[in-house]
């Protein structure tokens, strides 16, 4: 739901990892980048 | 022939030296019954040391005793605080999942991709192999497996990126 620090959500965004966090009732899914391991 | 004055002499010196010997016995005496009290004074002082030993010992005895119901108290608090802790963390992981699962199963989308069906707490057992998945979503193409934790760290990022999958392949090849 949050990250250890922002080096956490950075690297996130590096490996193509989609990142959910809550935003009031819904939640913010950043996945511009995915990557299929 | 002994004159009769010599006697007198002679009993005189006797009646004084016996006399001297007298108050000699007296004094001795005196000094014995004085050294006879410090006698007294002395073991009357080892019982009330030994009695004050007594006493030290039984306060040590009750101080060890205090101090293991202190330990002892002190340990279940902290197991009862522990295990409080436990269910926080587990009611924090519970309400994450179920709320991305709520908001993945109105939107089933991650990005662009679209999927079809989403299940939670997937766990799954296989020749030795056991994993456990938060969220699958999955679609006729791929699999989506989703990770939610309260504070993500790098560590549960390269569980996700290297251990997740392939456990997930090695169950469903």
């Amino acid at each position: 739901m949050s990250f250890e620090s922002p080096k956490v959500e950075e690297e996130a965004k590096r490996l193509g990892v989609a990142i959910l966090k809550p935003d009031g009732n819904h939640a913010e899914i950043i996945a511009d980048n995915l990557t299929a391991y | 022939m002994v004159s009769f004055e010599k006697i007198n002499n002679i009993l005189n010196r006797v009646s004084l030296l016996q006399e001297e010997n007298a108050k000699s016995f007296k004094i001795t005496d005196e000094k014995f019954k004085e050294t006879n009290e410090k006698f007294k004074e002395t073991e009357q002082r080892f019982k009330e040391t030994e009695q004050r030993f007594k006493e030290t010992d039984e306060r040590f005895k009750e101080n060890v005793e205090s101090f293991k119901a202190f330990k002892e108290e002190n340990r279940r608090i902290l197991k009862e605080l522990s295990q409080n802790l436990g269910g926080i963390g587990n009611s924090n992981g519970d309400y994450a999942e179920e709320f991305f699962y709520n908001t993945l199963l109105k939107t089933k989308k991650l990005g662009h991709v679209k999927c079809d069906a989403l299940e939670k707490n997937v766990r799954f057992s296989k020749k030795g192999i056991h994993d456990e998945f938060d969220l699958v979503m999955i679609n006729g193409y791929s699999v989506a497996l989703v990770e939610t934790k309260y504070k993500a760290n790098l560590e549960h990022l390269e569980k996700l990126t290297t251990k997740k999958p392939n456990s997930f392949r090695s169950l469903f090849p």
